[in-house]
């Protein structure tokens, strides 16, 4: 039987034990332990909310999670998309969600007739989830698939903190041992770690130790020289360095929506939750200091603050391997590009399932080691890249801070899918891509690109017949959004104490 | 928007890859604004020798319109449901490789680990008797794959056996017919322009210069236009992949008809067998390194199991792959583009790759370098990943009964192929990509068939409960034994299917662009 122990009382911590536990422990498969030190546990780091995407419902799907409950005990709101807002001049204002903008016909992506046929209403409109994420609306997708609501595919926002007692307590319910001790040491054996050492001299060893700790103290230990060898830094990719987390209070509409809004001194990343909204504003210390942010942040927001506006540096920083050993890196200890639309439950979840398709069954671990941390750093690759776009193709005249930030290089896979899409409206798939094609041309187009080309496909199809699906699609969706709920309604209905009992 | 800027297309070279571009492009291309041409030479001999196809093909056909019948007439077509090897892990062991899946995932872990398992505990029950495909193929039924996906029915596809010269003119016809041009001559010299290097024209024998927008150079292992002209390099890839020749030679049909092909190891490469309506096409492919072509040419006749119809004729490649399929104005598809040997019928899906690629990143007079940076990026995955897949196996095996089988043994490996085999040898992971065409079921199907069981299964699987693994693996193999009975011949299948009355059998499975059919 694998021993296995983790390390970090975080999220990361109790999402790792939940889900080992309900694949392994139920089966006598494994034997899971958390702990953590009383000191470590109550550092408060990160963010206050988190968004899932719809890859996370299927995470939670595996562990049985019913949506109802989850949603009533983290005061969550449901999430179609997210709002990308620049009111600059040359700026953006559009949704992007999670659902298909228009439909595929004649074996060629929408996108491409909408090319051909240069029409000019606004992309975006094509998509049922984006005219309910406006309007503020809410209902789950349906079975049917001749239904126009069957497209819909939806994430969530929820309390972070509430969100890691939900792992908690499957955990704790699938017999994970442990808890909060008053300190540990770790006890190396050459470069691998022997055992932990918790108070009153307990032993504490394991032929896996995972690190879920909020900075990774556990994989630095085997680093012999200190903090600077395992870790990636990525701080040249990101103007911002800083990060003011404030809470508001707001009693109007709660849209099911991420917003994601440019100014001139950083990036305002707003997350409704039932009860209030949390905020998280980018900005860059060099250039703006944590009372203008503040100011800026007023400026912007005018609900009512109801929480210490708290600053923390971004480490901007990954892991260069992610497994080394006996030891593995999950959440923050792993790293997490910062502000992510798409973010560190993403990475979390999706490293899991890896983890758990390639958990050792021998001792010669050596190849499920490599591959673990080849396909980890391509994907924190994806999601950088995917970030990257949109700070990237951000413009504010008469800022410093996004000046910097355009002044930072791209990857070379991003400037190509830049250059693909410019030249021939195509986007390909990558290995791991963090969202599907249909998802980077929406955001591609979102954020003011525009496609030279269209796939020559699209000829074969009749104009006529374009425009006659172009406008049906349209008149479905206008005929539909009327009788939706609106999402407030929905949410309340959903997550009352009857119905999630 | 300037797409369809491209108004000359010239195609260099006929056969099957000239054809099936001429065909593709004259379907989806608006030919009053483009003009295709297609130059062959009568003279020139084509390679085609009867070939082994997978389930892509049919969705190629349906793209275009095709008739499945008119299609299977026309080309002495049977139905192929995969490939049977025979003595490729050890003299007198087989296996069939599949257009198949095994079982299905229970609790997130794959079949196959449940397999090991119950292999561990003491039974022996063959991989393949999980397989609806492996089962059917190896009884010679046949039968459509079913489009319920909730049905063990629709667990695997097909492809055909055909004779390519002749689907190559069935589509000639239908290229024609839409209005492609065919010039006979053979193309003497090609002129590129000064500055760009691009191809401005090809000069024909016969005098007549022909320029275009953009060139497709379809003239086989000759490489006029990418090779001689462009001088693109190729990949040789002969260290890993060893045989270089092949004597080829049809025979009179023989027993069964069977709905797969099979590949039979010798001392030093392996012959093929491909059953067609009339006809068995025969060949061994072999290294010259190891062994003298009159050797293999007796080796070959030797083993024929009818009358042979003609004088077997030899070929010569170089396995590989040019390193840019695509430069300038200039695509390459077909045999000028590379070569992987036909072990795993790759030759006609990587045309139909090439062309499909080529329509979707479709140029313009411009010639803009993401879209063709982007089709050479994946046709070098494409190929690669095949090219590891059909090095597999040679690599493992564990005969040692002649020089060329020491070597394929001792050979070294990519490393991209070295890291699957470690992770499957110690633990029965299968490594899996996002584009490719061989995906876990073959791999799975090579491995195990070719000897390598893994050393550890899943850790889930410690505590699977032994009455619930004893009843799972009792009851597939159950289940497709029922089905596999209920299924006719292939013989019967295809009798039916292509009788002049034939409207009683009707296909409605739907084609797809993937190996397994429906399930995945």
């Amino acid at each position: 039987m694998t021993q296995i122990l983790i390390i970090g009382d975080t999220l990361a911590g109790w999402t790792t034990a939940a889900f080992l536990s309900h694949q392994l422990a139920q089966n006598n498969s494994a034997a899971i332990c958390i702990i953590d030190s009383k000191q470590h546990s109550q550092l408060s780091l990160g963010n206050r909310a988190e968004v899932l995407t719809p890859e996370s419902l299927d995470f939670h799907h595996i562990l049985s999670i019913n949506e109802q409950r989850l949603m009533a005990n983290t005061t969550a709101s449901f999430q179609l998309a997210s709002h990308y807002l620049n009111s600059a001049k040359g700026g953006y204002d559009f949704m992007h969600s999670y659902s298909p903008v228009g439909v595929n016909f004649g074996n060629v992506a929408f996108h491409h007739h909408f090319a051909r046929m240069d029409d000019k209403n606004p992309f975006e409109d094509y998509s049922l989830a984006n005219q309910m994420a406006r309007a503020g609306k809410f209902t789950h997708p349906s079975d049917n698939t001749q239904s126009i609501l069957s497209t819909l595919s939806y994430g969530l926002h929820v309390d972070r903190n509430q969100y890691k007692n939900v792992f908690k307590q499957i955990a704790l319910k699938n017999g994970v041992q442990g808890g909060v001790v008053d300190n540990y040491r770790v006890v190396m054996d050459g470069t691998k770690i022997d055992y932990i050492e918790a108070a009153h001299s307990e032993k504490l060893a394991a032929d896996l130790f995972i690190d879920c700790t909020a900075d990774g103290r556990i994989m630095n230990c085997l680093d012999a020289h200190g903090d600077q060898v395992n870790w990636l830094d990525w701080s040249n990719s990101y103007s911002a360095n800083q990060v003011l987390r404030v809470t508001t209070q707001d009693n109007t509409l709660i849209r099911p929506v991420t917003q994601l809004q440019a100014v001139n001194a950083g990036l305002l990343r707003s997350m409704p939750l039932q009860n209030r909204t949390e905020h998280e504003f980018y900005f860059n210390s060099d250039v703006t200091n944590d009372n203008d942010a503040y100011k800026a942040f007023l400026a912007l927001v005018d609900e009512k603050v109801i929480n210490q506006p708290e600053v923390t540096s971004l480490p901007n920083k990954v892991r260069r391997e992610f497994w080394v050993g006996n030891c593995l890196t999950l959440g923050r200890a792993a790293g997490i590009p910062q502000g992510a639309t798409i973010g560190e439950s993403y990475l979390l979840h999706s490293a899991l399932k890896r983890l758990f398709n390639l958990l050792p069954s021998s001792s010669n671990t050596q190849p499920c080691i490599a591959e673990y941390n080849r396909l980890t750093a391509i994907e924190y690759q994806r999601v950088r890249d995917y970030q990257q776009l949109h700070l990237a193709m951000t413009k504010q005249a008469h800022s410093q801070f996004w000046a910097q930030q355009s002044s930072l290089s791209i990857s070379p896979e991003l400037v190509q899918k830049l250059a693909l899409f410019r030249q021939a409206g195509k986007v390909s798939a990558q290995e791991l891509d963090t969202v599907d094609p249909a998802m980077w041309v929406s955001l591609l187009i979102g954020l003011g690109l525009r496609q030279r080309n269209y796939s020559i496909l699209a000829n074969n199809s009749n104009k006529l017949d374009c425009l006659n699906k172009s406008q049906k699609i349209l008149s479905i969706i206008e005929a539909t959004l009327p009788k939706l709920p609106l999402h407030n309604r929905y949410l309340s209905q959903y997550c009352s104490s009857n119905a999630a009992n | 928007m300037d797409t369809q800027s491209i108004r000359k297309i010239v195609i260099v070279g006929g056969g099957t890859a000239g054809w099936m571009t001429a065909a593709a492009l004259s379907h989806f291309l608006d030919l009053s604004v483009t003009t295709i041409t297609l130059i062959e030479s009568d003279e020139i001999g084509t390679v085609g020798v009867g070939e082994a196809t997978l389930p892509h093909l049919r969705f190629f056909n349906q793209r275009l319109g095709i008739d499945e019948k008119a299609f299977m007439r026309a080309t002495n077509a049977t139905y192929k449901m995969g490939i049977e090897f025979v003595n490729w892990g050890k003299i007198g062991e087989s296996y069939l490789h599949p257009f198949a899946d095994y079982g299905h995932e229970i609790e997130g872990v794959d079949f196959h680990h449940y397999w090991l398992k119950h292999r561990q505990q003491g039974n022996n029950s063959g991989l393949g008797e999980y397989s609806v495909g492996v089962m059917a193929a190896l009884n010679d039924k046949f039968e459509f794959p079913s489009n319920d996906p909730g049905s063990l029915r629709s667990s695997f596809s097909y492809a055909y056996h055909i004779d390519a010269t002749e689907y190559a003119k069935f589509l000639r016809q239908y290229a024609e017919d839409k209005g492609v041009n065919r010039i006979e001559g053979k193309v003497i010299d090609v002129k590129l322009h000064e500055q760009t290097g691009f191809i401005e024209s090809v000069a024909l024998e016969e005098g007549q210069s022909l320029d275009a927008d953009l060139f497709v150079d379809c003239s086989g292992f000759k490489a006029l236009l990418i090779g001689k002209a462009l001088a693109v390099d190729y990949h040789d890839w002969s260290h890993w992949l060893p045989c270089d020749s092949a004597q080829a030679a049809a025979c009179e049909s023989a027993g069964n008809l069977t709905p797969y092909s099979r590949s039979t190891a010798r001392e030093a490469g392996w012959q093929w067998r491909i059953p067609l309506q009339h006809r068995t096409g025969n060949g061994y492919v072999y290294s010259s390194h190891f062994i003298k072509d009159q050797q293999a040419q007796d080796t070959l006749l030797e083993h024929l199991e009818g009358k042979p119809l003609s004088d077997p004729i030899q070929l010569r490649f170089k396995t590989g792959k040019r390193a840019e399929v695509w430069q300038k104005n200039c695509v390459a598809i077909g045999l000028s583009s590379g070569f992987l040997e036909p072990l795993e019928s790759t030759s006609i899906y990587l045309i139909q790759d090439t062309i499909d690629k080529l329509l979707e990143f479709f140029p313009t007079t411009k010639m803009e370098q993401a879209p063709i940076e982007e089709f050479n990026r994946l046709m070098s995955n494409e190929y690669e990943r095949i090219r590891d897949f059909l090095i597999l196996h040679y690599h493992l095996t564990r005969r040692n009964d002649s020089e060329f089988w020491e070597y394929c043994r001792s050979m070294s490996v990519p490393d991209s192929l070295r890291d699957k085999l470690a992770l499957f040898k110690e633990q029965g992971h299968i490594v899996h990509y996002r584009d490719g065409l061989f995906f876990e079921p073959s791999w799975l199907a090579v491995y195990i068939g070719q000897g390598l069981v893994p050393m550890h299964y899943h850790p889930k699987l410690d505590g699977f409960d032994t009455n619930r693994l004893r009843q799972v693996m009792t009851n597939i193999p159950n289940d497709i034994a029922r089905i596999v009975d209920s299924m006719e011949s292939h013989e019967m299948t295809l009798a039916r299917y292509l009788a002049s009355d034939s409207s009683i059998v009707e296909n409605n499975s739907a084609a797809a662009f993937s190996l397994y059919g429906q399930r995945r």
